[in-house]
């Protein structure tokens, strides 16, 4: 007989939520022993043993990172399987992801690979990962214009730093900062950082909380 | 650089100024000439012996010192301390080999430099030059102007970012809220006419099927209406989630006084509470939870305890390796103000004391 997955859905969405498990239910070894809107729950869940599988969403409820709390369980519970599921394009999520040691990545609007695929084959101890982030349109250019640089220092004018602040955070110079400022202004087309930055985090592409 | 060169030439100057007095026949042409040399430069250079006697003072000195207070320099320590107590005057930080300086603007709106300092060589003298720093000056009061404008960009865009999330989130729930009155206005009229036509007469199959269709329609409203709402109405609130959790792990929280209203510190309290639960679930064996929260004066404090196998012996604890969670913990709710404290005299005890807005 078939040993039962004791598995956690992180999710604050209902119609997510309710989404993922139907989906879940199809197949046959899984047992969902609690679906929960805060990710921080779910690392209390798994502080004893059992809890074999975690799907967790990256914006939880209260401003939880679903990120933080997968790392946590990663090192308490290195044997539990984590698959992150998001709908957000934000650029450093897959590598965030990965640092954190899960097991998994499935984008929720990409129908590529389906959510019982992926946790079909991450159950068989395959890493399932998308190559790259959705690309989204920021002003005139497409996400996947822009640098990994350029992507630092939006991330960074979105958590409100200074230019010198940014320059000291990524370990380069202020005419470095602005220079990348510059080229993500010429890209997009936006005028002002201010309305680069309000587009970005309307467009999900940048999420400095998580 | 302004500076070496009038260096070379001062130093210059003196030791033509030293040899012509010395050979007054034979140098006076050079002597002159050097003369001549210092005078042209932009710089202004004064020499003086330690008692302040001028030695030498170049014209663009002269005139800056006529401008400024109003006679020739006669004594050279006495011109630097005029030069300190005008109103147009402003002492700079020195150098690390003493030198003193002032920033001095002119009646003409020039701005000067004025560099004090004595030499090193044998015998000393006291030196007095002049820089013009108009341009520079300008382009730094430029700069701070600038510098403030970002500034005052940089504030706003912070306080703009943290309403986009909060503007975005309101946006979604607009807009289902107007579906919603949307699909049951629709029904409304549907369920109106539906009425019209059977009080005119409709029957049998066509207002069984009239009505099959509204009945069909309102379950569609009905239902989506079910999942229409931010999470933490639809849903479970935060503290009967984290009780469910306590549940799956087989420990029961036993709360005691009201937890803070302040979102902020509420959260704080339920952090350190999931902690407790981490704890009392992988290492104390616990199967009880006891959270005793209370407000005093603008603060939440609660106090946070297991009934694991020390606390049940009474074993104290003699230390505690604080793990990632707790550091973490401890992080926040110092970011925030608050304070953790932890008791180790009967298994491990957490004390949270938090700040509430407002």
């Amino acid at each position: 007989m078939t040993a039962m997955v004791r598995t956690i859905v992180v999710e604050d969405s209902l119609l997510a939520r309710e989404a993922v498990v139907s989906r879940l239910t199809r197949l046959p070894n899984i047992t969902i022993v609690a679906t929960l809107e805060n990710a921080a729950n779910a690392v209390v869940a798994c502080a004893r043993r059992g809890i074999a599988l975690v799907l967790m969403d990256v914006c939880t409820r209260d401003d939880e990172s679903g990120l933080q709390a997968a790392a946590r369980i990663k090192r308490e519970s290195p044997t539990t399987k984590v698959i992150i599921m998001t709908s957000m394009p934000e650029h450093t999520f897959l590598a965030k992801a990965q640092a954190a040691g899960c097991d998994s990545f499935w984008y929720k609007d990409l129908q590529a690979v389906g959510l019982v695929d992926v946790v079909a084959r991450t159950l068989q101890g395959e890493r399932v990962w998308p190559s790259e982030a959705p690309v989204v349109r920021l002003g005139l250019a497409r996400s996947s214009e822009l640098t990994a640089r350029e992507f630092d220092v939006l991330h960074q004018l979105a958590r409100g730093l200074s230019y010198e602040q940014i320059a000291s955070e990524l370990g380069i110079s202020l005419n470095t900062v602005k220079y990348h400022v510059k080229n993500l202004l010429a890209k997009t087309g936006f005028e002002s950082t201010l309305a680069l930055v309000v587009e970005a985090v309307d467009k999900r592409l940048v999420l400095p909380k998580y | 650089m302004a500076l070496p060169a009038c260096m070379l030439c001062l130093a210059l100057a003196c030791a033509l100024m030293v040899w012509t007095c010395a050979h007054p026949a034979r140098v006076v042409s050079l002597a002159s000439l050097t003369r001549a040399a210092v005078d042209t430069l932009p710089s202004g250079i004064c020499l003086g012996n330690t008692s302040g006697v001028p030695i030498l003072v170049n014209n663009r000195m002269d005139q800056l010192a006529c401008t400024l207070t109003g006679h020739s320099i006669l004594d050279a320590r006495a011109f630097w301390r005029d030069l300190s107590e005008l109103g147009c005057a402003r002492l700079l930080d020195g150098d690390k080999l003493g030198a003193r300086t002032l920033e001095v603007t002119a009646p003409d709106g020039s701005i000067w430099q004025f560099v004090h300092c004595k030499t090193i060589s044998r015998p000393s003298y006291l030196q007095i030059q002049a820089i013009d720093v108009t341009a520079i000056a300008r382009a730094r009061a430029e700069t701070s102007a600038t510098n403030e404008l970002l500034r005052e960009q940089n504030a706003r865009q912070q306080l703009l970012l943290q309403d986009v999330e909060k503007i975005n989130l309101k946006r979604e729930t607009l807009s289902a809220r107007m579906q919603a009155h949307r699909s049951l206005g629709e029904c409304l009229l549907m369920t109106q006419k539906a009425q019209e036509k059977v009080a005119a007469g409709t029957a049998g199959r066509e207002r069984d099927q009239l009505l099959l269709e509204l009945v069909g329609r309102w379950q569609v409203v009905l239902r989506g209406l079910g999942s229409v709402g931010p999470a933490s109405e639809e849903g479970t609130s935060d503290v009967a989630e984290l009780e469910d959790v306590a549940a799956l792990i087989g420990c029961r929280i036993a709360w005691a006084g009201q937890l803070p209203e302040d979102k902020a510190a509420r959260s704080m309290v339920l952090s350190a509470v999931r902690e407790a639960l981490s704890n009392a679930a992988r290492h104390a064996r616990a199967t009880a939870l006891n959270v005793s929260c209370e407000q005093q004066d603008g603060w939440s404090v609660a106090r946070i305890w297991d009934n694991g196998q020390d606390a049940k012996a009474g074993r104290a604890l003699g230390s505690l390796t604080e793990g990632a969670g707790l550091a973490d913990l401890r992080a926040r709710i110092e970011e925030e103000g608050g304070v953790l404290r932890l008791d180790l005299s009967r298994g491990v005890a957490l004390t949270v004391r938090v700040p509430e807005a407002g």
